[in-house]
């Protein structure tokens, strides 16, 4: 795996999933842009952990629901390295409700960060990934887009057209060069997910897994990295979960 | 210590490439063979010499729960554990459906599905008892959705493949992760013999437009089987060049 002086856009990468991916890409001497959607404090915050890094570091607030933002993003990265490696679409985001409750604005916002944003950047990021010589796009679904859940119907709906959206993506970028993959993570630790989570919640959900234990941001990381690498280098429009098995 | 790895059917092809990975990566390999012993100690010879690397190989028939058995005890008391295992042999002939004999249908589940179930079963008892192992099988696109009538019973095996690698991940959790690779076309001796418009054809239908080197298998199988993907379990990992129908 050969990360050495790639440049890696992870949106959403100032915490959970999306922090880990950076780090594990600057530990391996990429060069990562690192956007995140309104917590100044936190970008702030991540960028000091990452301090170790700073020179590879450049931090992107843009809301990926908005075109004009994503744009500036894309030519932020556009002039300062002139072309992409690698595409990590992680950003999202969750709102419980039931179908008969949920808000129109809710909706749409779910729909729009967490797919809408992935196509845009996608879209913003082809003219540069084509200047690589080993572009790749990941695609950070979920499990829940392969199975239905009460109270996360926009949430469904959005990563089961990510993973449509990875497939899509294959067959018109192939000739570029450009392989997209989608990895799903089941139920894992990060502040999003487990929002709102009693311990004993999480205690009962850890020992209900055939592997009796939750996913960690690593386990993700690690398969996001795989997919990017020239490891995968014959794998493309493909799903992998990180999910521990189970019916489930 | 060295992690012991032991992959059915490595003699050549995608199995002895993925003996090498293992080998290059400091695992003592068993490699299982069932006739071919000539390329099995050309393998033998290869890995020792150009990775140092600590090499058994054993003659087996994997349908055959003796020689199983007898297997496993034999790498037990040579290397005192197994880490990884890759159901890698199997068979395939092709025939027209009308020529398709049960007898071929026997066969070929005795090898890929008896023979995957059986070797999983012995190695499971060692990895359980060791609270740590991971099991790769090898399935393939044939299992799931390029299908070729003229290998029926041969894409039904794979499928079957599937069916164990999900149910044991299930049976051996949470000790023993069990995930599948699903091959597209590779490039083996056996799929260079096939007429060459044949092939010209089956390479429009990958995005990628050629088959898979045997490294790009390995390379996935070797992902399965180490430490990053600790939390991958009861997974198909589909590695074709992107055959998306």
């Amino acid at each position: 795996m050969d990360f050495k002086d790639k440049i890696a856009l992870v949106t959403g990468g100032t915490s959970g999933i999306g922090k880990k991916i950076a780090e594990e890409l600057l530990k391996q001497g990429s060069k990562v842009i690192i956007n995140y959607g309104h917590d100044d404090i936190q970008a702030q915050k991540t960028k000091q952990e990452l301090d170790n890094y700073k020179n590879n570091i450049v931090l992107i607030k843009a809301d990926l629901s908005n075109l004009e933002e994503v744009k500036l993003m894309f030519e932020e990265v556009k002039n300062k390295y002139g072309k992409l490696d690698y595409l990590v679409n992680n950003a999202g985001t969750n709102v419980d409700s039931y179908i008969e409750n949920f808000n129109i604005e809710d909706w749409n916002k779910v729909l729009n960060v967490n797919l809408t944003g992935k196509f845009l950047c996608t879209k913003y990021a082809i003219p540069l990934l084509k200047k690589s010589k080993s572009a790749a796009i990941v695609n950070i679904a979920s499990r829940l887009g392969t199975r239905p859940c009460k109270e996360a119907s926009a949430y469904c709906v959005a990563e089961s057209g990510i993973i449509n959206f990875t497939k899509c993506s294959a067959l018109e970028l192939s000739e570029q060069g450009i392989r997209v993959n989608t990895v799903s993570p089941g139920l894992t630790i990060t502040p999003l997910s487990l929002n709102g989570w009693t311990e004993k919640e999480i205690e009962e959900t850890k020992n209900s897994n055939p592997l009796k234990r939750l996913g960690e941001t690593i386990d993700i990381a690690n398969a996001v990295l795989f997919l990017l690498s020239d490891d995968a280098s014959y794998i493309t429009g493909q799903n992998i979960n990180v999910n521990r098995g189970g019916l489930l | 210590m060295n992690k012991v790895v032991l992959i059915t059917g490595a003699s050549r092809g995608i199995g002895a490439r993925i003996a090498e990975i293992f080998a290059k990566n400091e695992f003592s390999v068993v490699i299982n063979y069932n006739s071919s012993q000539k390329e099995a100690k050309n393998i033998e010879k290869k890995l020792k010499e150009k990775y140092n690397a600590n090499i058994l190989i054993i003659k087996a028939d994997i349908s055959k729960e003796i020689e199983v058995k007898n297997m496993i005890d034999q790498t037990i008391r040579r290397f005192g554990r197994i880490d990884v295992l890759v159901n890698n042999a199997g068979v395939a002939i092709d025939k027209d459906f009308q020529d398709r004999t049960i007898t071929d249908f026997q066969n070929t589940f005795e090898v890929n599905v008896y023979g995957t179930f059986l070797v999983s079963k012995y190695v499971s008892t060692h990895m359980l008892k060791q609270k740590k192992g991971k099991i790769i099988n090898i399935s393939s696109t044939n299992g799931i959705d390029t299908l070729y009538p003229t290998s029926i019973d041969y894409d039904a095996s794979k499928s079957a493949v599937i069916s164990l690698t999900k149910n044991m991940a299930l049976e051996f959790a949470p000790y023993i992760n069990v995930n599948a690779v699903a091959p597209g076309w590779v490039n083996t001796d056996m799929n260079k013999k096939l007429p060459k418009d044949f092939l010209d054809l089956e390479k429009e239908n990958i995005l990628l437009k050629r088959f898979a080197k045997l490294e790009e298998i390995a390379k996935a199988v070797f992902f399965l089987a180490n430490e990053k993907s600790g939390y991958i379990n009861g997974e198909i990992v589909r590695v074709d060049g992107g055959m998306l129908l």
